[in-house]
């Protein structure tokens, strides 16, 4: 069974008015996890001293409670565990910027509010699903969710070797999983889109700097293992986009214009569309055809009005073209938006880590239809 | 001849649509300038040694547009009010010496009310990977203003000062942008070509006040000449963009040795500039003008005017 806002909303009401008593400030972990259990996520979600507790201090106390109370050999239980663990790592390190890749903690250990756990919870959850038997229908989510935040966490390496094998030996056609396991491949051997040492800065991927040429070779690559799943109504726009970003970087402009104007056939998701638009901007403006790139980042931007990197990109060109007051007028827009929006091409890199929210939403749905609460 | 440099600041240096002609005026009001096709204004600075030459008329300058002389059709040398853009770009990195470089700039240019008059306005544009800019108010303190901005990581000095360039100014105002930089930039979005390019479309004059500079010190960003080229490279980059878009403009780049001195000099300066306007005639118009400003008067003259202007097909 679906879940939709209503009844998310619905629930948090009801678990934040029962009469449950209220926890210390201090929870120690199987305390937060009952509350977790009992629906009351949100608190047992904050309960959680994330910046307090290592990766393999949080992930061995669950394997613990999960041994303690039997559930370790049930798969419910271990869902349940699993569920709580990217929940909770997910909730974590929502206000953690990404320039704390490069503030590593003595030793190398680092808090679950750290953006490296992402990928190491991943890990451990994907471990704690069912390996046989018939797919549950909180699988789904739960194995999607973990995709995306190991994409949020760019935990490439990880995905490929280590949760994608296990995802994909239990939901072989799922789309979604067959487009990460192409891109964490293509990531693997283009490098990331953001070069670690730049990933603190607002580091636009279009510029010279972020587009190797000696990449060549396996972009070819990776463009045919995209097109393989072009056929997928589910992922077709994204992988449309994802052909003409690969195009984009080895410089065949013409091409990658008719992926981007494809993708606008495909796909009503604005993220998507803008992102089409912001990059087909920036391939005519490489072209030294401004009016086309104006036009296609007007449309960008209509989609997204305060995206900083594409509003600067417009408003340059606008102001060579002696449009003056609407140049200053966008520009200064977007500089003062707060929070700052991440660039759109972020959507590309941390790929299905924006559709999180969501499967987890699902996946405590799911657990209470299931009486996991 | 108030009114006609008040149209060609608002025209700007490149062309407008319009023929320039004397309306009608109905009766009672004071006749009016039209907006000519192809009216290109540019300030000019005279001086000789320190001090500026005032008293010149048309006749005294000799201007080339692509190599083709042109008749100057108005001269003014008036006090209108200025729009000070003071754009001060924040060092990158916990670095105490460039930290202590940039406060001491800082610390100096809050004192640039000294050099502005009544009707004068200041903006500060604050840089690092976040871009700040408005207006201050007459009691409002540049320093304390600038002390609140949040750090954060990475500096964007090629949109920062794109930024500033942009700001619409009115009519009857004249902008003049100061930027304290040391040019280092990793997170602007345009790329560095692109700032001299903008900064030959603007009306504003550019002057960069360099508090450090790539391979002369340490100071800048924390690394010394030893520092590997990946490192040199993109900083130098940076800086000779900043340095290509202030000469574009007619304004010049400054060593904070001095940074209330290099101030007040550079605002007096702008004050006491002339702003040539005149048609081209004689020259294709897309693609790039290179102008060149002489004086016809014998002596030794430190002249200054931006350096062109384009024109799109």
């Amino acid at each position: 069974m679906r879940c939709d806002r209503t009844t998310v909303l619905f629930a948090v009401v009801v678990a934040v008015t029962a009469p449950i008593p209220a926890p210390p400030d201090q929870l120690s972990i199987p305390v937060a996890l009952e509350l977790y259990q009992a629906g009351d996520w949100s608190r047992g979600l904050k309960a959680i001293d994330s910046r307090a507790l290592t990766v393999d201090e949080f992930t061995s106390t669950l394997e613990t409670w999960t041994r303690g109370t039997g559930a370790a050999s049930q798969p419910r239980g271990r869902s349940l565990a699993a569920a709580f663990a990217l929940d909770v790592v997910w909730t974590a390190t929502r206000d953690t910027a990404h320039e704390d890749f490069v503030t590593l903690a003595p030793g190398g250990k680092y808090s679950l509010s750290d953006r490296r756990s992402l990928g190491a919870v991943a890990v451990w959850a994907a471990r704690q699903m069912p390996s046989a038997g018939a797919v549950t229908v909180l699988e789904r989510p739960l194995w999607l969710a973990s995709i995306g935040i190991a994409q949020d966490g760019n935990a490439s390496d990880a995905l490929k070797r280590q949760i994608l094998p296990l995802a994909l030996a239990r939901l072989p056609n799922e789309p979604r999983l067959r487009l990460a396991d192409v891109v964490a491949s293509a990531d693997l051997d283009l490098g990331p889109l953001f070069p670690v040492t730049m990933r603190h800065l607002n580091f636009s991927v279009l510029r010279p700097e972020a587009l190797p040429a000696r990449a060549a070779g396996h972009i070819a690559g990776a463009i045919r293992s995209l097109q393989g799943l072009l056929s997928e109504d589910a992922v077709a726009a994204e992988v449309e986009l994802r052909i003409g970003y690969l195009e984009l970087r080895r410089r065949r402009w013409p091409e990658a214009i008719a992926r981007f104007t494809a993708v606008s056939e495909k796909t009503s998701d604005p993220i998507l569309l803008a992102t089409a638009d912001y990059m087909a901007g920036w391939v005519h403006e490489q072209a030294g055809d401004l009016d086309r790139a104006i036009a296609a980042y007007r449309r960008a931007l209509a989609l997204t009005p305060t995206m900083r990197n594409l509003a600067t990109h417009l408003s340059a060109l606008l102001f060579l073209r002696d449009e003056r007051a609407e140049a200053y007028s966008i520009l200064d827009h977007a500089l003062n938006a707060r929070p700052i929006p991440v660039d759109l091409l972020t959507s590309l890199e941390r790929g299905d880590s924006r559709f999180v929210e969501g499967w987890l939403a699902t996946v405590r749905s799911e657990l209470r239809q299931t009486h996991h609460f | 001849v108030g009114t006609v440099r008040v149209i060609a600041l608002a025209t700007g240096w490149l062309l407008i649509s319009g023929a320039l002609a004397t309306t009608e005026a109905p009766e009672g009001e004071q006749a009016v300038f039209r907006a000519r096709t192809d009216a290109v204004s540019v300030n000019v600075s005279v001086k000789r040694g320190r001090v500026p030459v005032t008293g010149l008329s048309t006749t005294d300058f000799t201007l080339t547009d692509n190599g083709v002389t042109q008749t100057v059709d108005a001269l003014t040398l008036e006090r209108v009010p200025i729009d000070l853009s003071l754009v001060m770009t924040r060092p990158e990195g916990p670095y105490r010496e460039a930290r202590e470089a940039y406060f001491r700039a800082l610390r100096s240019a809050s004192s640039v009310r000294k050099s502005l008059l009544a009707h004068d306005r200041l903006r500060l544009v604050s840089v690092d990977a976040a871009i700040l800019g408005r207006v201050l108010g007459n009691e409002e303190s540049l320093l304390a203003r600038e002390i609140e901005i949040q750090d954060g990581i990475g500096v964007s000095v090629i949109d920062g000062l794109y930024y500033a360039i942009a700001w619409p100014v009115e009519p009857d105002r004249r902008h003049l942008i100061v930027a304290f930089t040391n040019g280092w930039d990793r997170s602007s979005v345009l790329e560095k070509k692109m700032l001299p390019r903008l900064a030959a479309h603007s009306d504003a004059v550019l002057h960069v006040v360099f508090w450090a500079k790539p391979g002369a010190d340490m100071v800048g960003i924390g690394y010394n000449t030893s520092s590997s080229p990946p490192l040199l490279t993109p900083w130098q980059d940076g800086h000779d963009a900043v340095v290509e878009a202030a000469q574009r403009t007619g304004g010049a780049v400054h060593n904070a040795t001095d940074a209330l001195q290099d101030l007040a000099a550079i605002i007096e300066d702008f004050r006491t500039s002339y702003v040539l306007q005149y048609t081209p005639r004689g020259v294709p118009s897309p693609g790039w003008h290179e102008i060149r400003v002489r004086l016809t008067r014998p002596g030794k003259f430190d002249i200054r005017a931006r350096k062109g202007y384009e024109v799109r097909n």
